[in-house]
């Protein structure tokens, strides 16, 4: 087990490595000089020559990207053009309203989609079926934005359970914080509920194809025993990966549903920073959301091993 | 005679979606009015081609198909309606030891816990009682601290074995318990399962279409063609003496390894006819030499021919004679 651990760790180096290459050559692969970009429209020649050996970027790209490279390793992703701030340190500000986000929405989606999914298909093609399908469906065809907007306009401002927007920090409290991220959770989970909820179907239904399940019904087993510890159990890993997939998806919605919701959280800075192009912060960003998706795939091969004993080092 | 397992009439008709649009519903009669008895103690072999409907009426027995008809009778009750709790309860005296041993059992779950978990269902969770099991079949504690892809198909069919006997019961449908195993492997398990027939007295359902295997087991052997049963007898009068056409076709085409005692045979002919549109009367008669105007318009009821070896054909002392003549 120690080896499969060390081995995911291990192969997740290059795909981080290449992703920071390719992190790097945004600022490069832009049009025109970088100097001249990062300096503005109403730069003189003087201080464009300072950023440019500021930012070392008369020596050499690889040099460069050692230099880069170096500073990132050592979390230091540079300063922002707009705010002059470290792109570290805006991350860290912006954390805990994505990390709320994300973590109330995965919670719910799981909740939501997989007990639908296995009801899905263990009532297949009847009634229930269908319109738990259909309702998937509507899910995914929907855009987040307008989910959110419908939320707002039943929940927000019609019945006035919950707030219009914004976010109320955790230090006023838990409770205080999922009352203010109810509706934008609510909003990314439909969407991302409609995937995993379809995906659960699916591999349930071949979960409960197979002759063990039949075995299990020979055994006398309950029904419902039968569905979670032997087909769930065994439709497990097709389900967690396209949850790790989706998560990727979700960091997409994030930006979307923050900028709805008005959240400040690493959405909007991720927005405000392409609008105006300050690149260190959106390289920072670009290189945190890569590594948490790097993290988060490494758990999903991790995890693999709890669901299925033949996986292992 | 009152036998432990008693199928009245037993049928089951699967319903089909129109082919195409505007087609009409079709039905696939996989299991038509089957009479059966089997007594306590007995072993009862049922032999077939694939697809005549031997394992759906080992589902039925079961209870993992409903029946669509009749009645099926275990030591006196009749499980076919019964549901939830009841049916749970009733199930201790039925199991069941499936063809595939190895996809049998949840590859999930170690050997120990796949025996462990029916004693528990049924409030009788022990793992003396587990270790005990695992000797009766011949595992050691080395087996069953390992999941089902480290084991071969032997062992994890012995597991398939002791999960079957574990909380005693005294009917077991056996549905070809060693087709999927070697050679070598498969007289082990036979002897593993008369062992066990005789030491927990069981009654058993032996499903095969290795007519070998059933003879070397059965008491009694039935024999299905489509749905039906066109033979039943006692195991060595039906394979000395069989009087269906059908019976004769299989015994036929087992293979001979004494090649002495290779003799010119008629093949089996013909292919199984499709159970969506059986033919009329005598579902045999399309592959049959002897057919004639009656085979395709009454459906043979299965009578005695010398009690208590029973035959569902209209021609069967026709053919009977006509052979002895061949002989003389």
């Amino acid at each position: 087990m120690l080896g499969y651990v060390l081995g995911r760790l291990l192969a997740a180096i290059p795909i981080f490595i290449l992703v920071a290459i390719f992190i790097f050559s945004l600022v490069h692969l832009t049009p025109g000089d970088p100097a001249v970009l990062l300096a503005g429209d109403n730069a003189n020649p003087q201080q464009v020559e300072k950023i440019r050996e500021r930012l070392h970027l008369d020596e050499p790209l690889i040099v460069q990207f050692g230099i880069w490279a170096g500073n990132a390793l050592q979390f230091d992703l540079g300063e922002s053009i707009y705010s002059n701030k470290p792109v570290t340190q805006l991350i860290a500000q912006r954390i805990e309203p994505t990390f709320v986000l994300a973590a109330v929405t995965l919670f719910l989606t799981v909740a939501i989609a997989v007990p639908l999914g296995v009801i899905a298909a263990w009532r297949a093609n009847g009634w229930i079926d269908r319109g738990i399908m259909a309702f998937a469906v509507l899910g995914f065809s929907v855009p987040v934005f307008v989910i959110a907007y419908l939320l707002v306009y039943f929940f927000a401002v019609s019945l006035r359970w919950f707030p219009v927007q914004g976010y109320k920090p955790l230090s006023n409290g838990l409770l205080t914080t999922l009352h203010s991220v109810t509706l934008p959770s609510i909003a990314l989970a439909l969407v991302f509920a409609a995937l995993i909820a379809r995906v659960t179907r699916a591999a349930m239904l071949e979960a409960l194809s197979e002759n063990f399940t039949r075995t299990a019904r020979a055994k006398g087993l309950g029904t419902f025993r039968i569905l979670v510890i032997h087909a769930l159990k065994s439709a497990g890993i097709p389900v967690i990966t396209v949850i790790g997939i989706g998560f990727a998806t979700l960091v997409g919605g994030v930006v979307v549903t923050e900028s709805v919701f008005n959240i400040p959280g690493i959405g909007r800075l991720t927005v405000d920073a392409i609008t105006r192009r300050d690149y260190p912060v959106v390289q920072g960003v670009i290189l945190f959301f890569s590594a948490l998706l790097i993290l988060i795939n490494l758990l999903i091969d991790l995890s693999y091993a709890l669901f299925d004993p033949r996986v292992k080092g | 005679m009152t036998g432990y397992l008693v199928l009245e009439n037993v049928g089951k008709t699967y319903t089909l979606k129109p082919a195409k649009i505007g087609g009409g519903v079709r039905h696939v009669h996989a299991v038509d009015g089957v009479n059966l008895e089997v007594a306590r103690g007995e072993t009862l072999g049922l032999v077939g081609e694939s697809g005549c409907g031997k394992s759906t009426l080992a589902k039925l027995i079961m209870h993992l198909e409903v029946p669509t008809g009749g009645r099926v009778v275990i030591d006196g009750v009749d499980h076919s309606r019964l549901r939830g709790p009841a049916l749970k309860q009733a199930r201790r005296n039925f199991q069941m030891i499936f063809q595939d041993p190895q996809a049998s059992l949840n590859p999930r779950m170690k050997a120990r816990a796949i025996i462990g978990e029916i004693l528990g269902n049924y409030g009788k969770a022990s793992s003396q009682r587990v270790d005990e099991l695992a000797a009766l079949v011949g595992l050691s504690d080395f087996h069953l601290d390992r999941y089902p892809h480290q084991l071969s198909g032997g062992q994890c069919q012995r597991i398939g074995i002791a999960r079957a006997i574990a909380l005693n019961p005294g009917l077991i449908i056996a549905d070809e318990p060693v087709s999927a195993l070697d050679v070598s492997i498969q007289a082990q398990i036979l002897n593993l399962i008369g062992r066990l027939r005789q030491q927990l007295n069981l009654t058993m359902v032996f499903i095969s279409h290795d007519l070998s295997v059933v003879s070397h087991v059965a008491d009694r052997v039935a024999v299905m063609y489509l749905g039906r049963i066109v033979e039943i007898g006692r195991t060595e009068s039906l394979f000395r003496n069989p009087r269906h056409p059908y019976t004769r076709m299989l015994l036929e085409a087992v293979p001979q390894p004494t090649p002495a005692k290779r003799h010119a045979r008629a093949a089996v002919a013909g292919e199984l006819p499709s159970p969506i549109d059986p033919p009329s009367g005598c579902h045999f008669r399309t592959r049959c030499a002897f057919a004639g105007d009656e085979c395709s318009s009454n459906v043979p009821k299965l009578r005695p021919a010398d009690s208590p070896h029973m035959v569902a054909c209209h021609k069967a002392e026709t053919i009977a004679s006509s052979l002895n003549m061949n002989v003389a």
